[in-house]
């Protein structure tokens, strides 16, 4: 199949991240099985390189909540960069509807992270900074296999801890 | 070389929020076995699980483990040893605990306000849980010699369950809760075991 | 030429997303349909060669906008398609709670719950999906015109100070307060209210 990834998600209408505090069991059923479904192919020296890449406990809720979205945003970006360029068809098949979940949520983060018209410029965090950096460092030089090893990874805490602490907005400490 | 037999049933399980390996011995095993334990991440190598080490127990706590990533399976793989001899390491299946997660029914705790009576659940969690697992509980409360049951829906863990007192509500009157939570399936704890109070004087505060 | 299915629409309630459709007038028998949705790359069959005029699309993420479509076949030849996009979470319509109502004295306690979706654990709810979802409900003292409106975020709230000895009868339905969206009413429950005192008059 044509790699959706070039085709940039529709940009949503306004922000409203709140909505994704909990995915339905159904959409998480659907992460799962595609997540199982790839780790089943998933070499052990990639999924040992892609370890050392993987966000230390906390990392998110220490940024300022505004930072957060950024943050996952990125995140988001490069899961779905990474899945996006699957071609194996058996895996394109259970893929589709995570993926457009997926999409949906980063076409909501990016509405939400856009810099209002009359906001002033605000410094990059060092934390932010750090986090966006590993994550660019990540795509520049890791193979293909190890970034699909991160991503799957790295794909329920994505989905249950960040999501959840972006979408809680100040109510995540 | 002589060996030992393995141990057999080796068993990654969750228990009341926690994770144990357990095993049987190996078929004709020594009176004085011990067993040594580690425990393997899937992104990563074999770790060696300090508290289980040269024990006789059958079982061994495998929650809160140093650099242990809860949102990453996770097996565990048991050896026998007795007198410099050792068996061949036998392994559990993996366990994903977000997933594989098995629920305590909580406590609760009772304050009685006029006629309204308040329910609140309180758990003995790791402290390691991942704390966005979502965990919610459902009360149910009946007079202790009549048989039909009110079962309250399900309440977020920290949100209390306000409970209309009836006009003569007077009498022993029991509880019962368990603990619900949701990620791809729904899971269950078992009810708690019923407590029964005498409803008296308003502003009482006990745990059940 | 083969005409395309008539009057196509995406008929979803609590996410039951159930896409239908009429045939088309044509001479010839035995013209069947396919309808498809819009995977993250490509088109996926959903129902493929039926004969059935309807397709369940529950299977859809509940976010983001869908297109599905639909054609007729025959043969080899089949129609254009036609395309309906739908936004699971903005368009379901919100069927009615379910309610249990208990008269105490001079007051009616009531206790809701929301309404379950297709595919979903029983306890995954409509109220699960929509951050601010409110019961709405309505009252009125029975054979009288006048109706009472209270609005709650709980699972359970009381009418108060009301007439003894007198039936009201309760509707709820589920209410989305930051879009001032309205669910479907329940069927009316009458409730009769007594008094402190035990005697009717």
């Amino acid at each position: 199949p044509v790699p959706r990834a070039t085709r940039l998600p529709v940009e949503a209408k306004d922000c409203n991240i709140a909505q994704f505090k909990s995915l339905s069991p159904q959409e998480l059923q659907a992460f799962r099985k595609a997540k199982d479904a790839i780790e089943e192919g998933l070499p052990q020296k990639d999924v040992r390189r892609a370890s050392r890449l993987l966000p230390r406990d906390g990392d998110l809720q220490q940024l300022q909540v505004q930072e957060r979205q950024k943050a996952l945003q990125a995140e988001v970006a490069l899961t779905l960069k990474v899945l996006g360029n699957m071609t194996d068809p058996a895996l394109v098949t259970i893929l589709g509807q995570p993926l457009h979940t997926l999409s949906h949520i980063h076409s909501q983060l990016q509405t939400c992270t856009e810099p209002q018209p009359t906001a002033e410029p605000t410094p990059q965090s060092r934390l932010l900074s750090r986090w966006l950096h590993r994550l660019q460092e990540a795509q520049n030089k890791e193979t293909p296999g190890c970034l699909k090893a991160y991503v799957t990874l790295n794909l329920f805490r994505l989905l249950t801890r960040d999501l959840k602490c972006v979408a809680s907005g100040d109510q995540c400490a | 070389r002589p060996r030992l037999a393995p141990p057999r049933n080796v068993t990654l399980l969750s228990q009341n929020f926690t994770v144990y390996l357990t095993w049987l011995p190996g078929l004709g095993s020594p009176p004085n076995v011990t067993y040594f334990v580690t425990y393997k991440s899937y992104n990563n190598h074999w770790r060696r699980v300090e508290h289980c080490a040269g024990i006789s127990t059958l079982v061994c706590p495998m929650m809160c483990l140093k650099k242990q990533d809860l949102y990453i399976k996770f097996k565990g793989r048991v050896q026998a040893a007795s007198a410099h001899v050792k068996s061949p390491w036998v392994e559990s299946r993996y366990l994903e605990y977000i997933f594989d997660v098995e629920l305590a029914p909580p406590t609760l705790v009772l304050s009685q306000k006029e006629k309204i009576l308040n329910v609140n659940a309180t758990y003995q969690l790791p402290p390691c849980m991942p704390r966005s697992l979502e965990l919610k509980y459902q009360v149910e409360f009946w007079k202790e010699d009549l048989r039909s049951k009110t079962l309250f829906p399900d309440t977020p863990y920290g949100q209390p369950v306000k409970i209309p007192l009836q006009q003569d509500a007077r009498g022993r009157h029991c509880f019962s809760a368990r603990t619900v939570y949701t990620l791809t399936h729904t899971k269950y704890s078992l009810f708690s075991e019923p407590s029964c109070i005498f409803l008296a004087a308003p502003g009482a505060n006990r745990a059940v | 030429m083969i005409p395309p299915p008539e009057n196509v629409r995406m008929n979803s309630v609590n996410f039951k997303n159930i896409l239908q459709w009429e045939v088309p007038a044509f001479p010839k028998e035995n013209l069947t349909f396919t309808a498809q949705y819009e995977s993250y790359w490509y088109f996926q069959d959903r129902c493929k060669n039926t004969a059935s005029t309807h397709c369940d699309f529950s299977v859809l993420s509940k976010y983001g906008d869908h297109t599905v479509r639909v054609r007729t076949e025959l043969a080899d030849e089949h129609s254009e398609w036609v395309n309906v996009t739908f936004c699971p979470v903005e368009d379901t319509i919100i069927g009615p709670p379910e309610m249990q109502t208990e008269s105490l004295a001079d007051s009616i306690h009531m206790r809701f719950s929301a309404p379950q979706i297709e595919n979903e654990p029983e306890t995954w709810t409509m109220k699960n999906i929509y951050n601010s979802w409110a019961y709405r409900v309505q009252y009125w003292k029975n054979g009288t015109k006048e109706k009472f409106q209270v609005t709650s975020q709980y699972d359970s709230e009381v009418l108060r100070d009301l007439e003894p000895w007198t039936t009201y009868c309760i509707q709820v339905q589920g209410f989305l307060l930051d879009q001032n969206r309205t669910g479907e009413w329940s069927k009316p429950v009458c409730e009769r209210t007594t008094s402190d005192e035990t005697t009717p008059p």
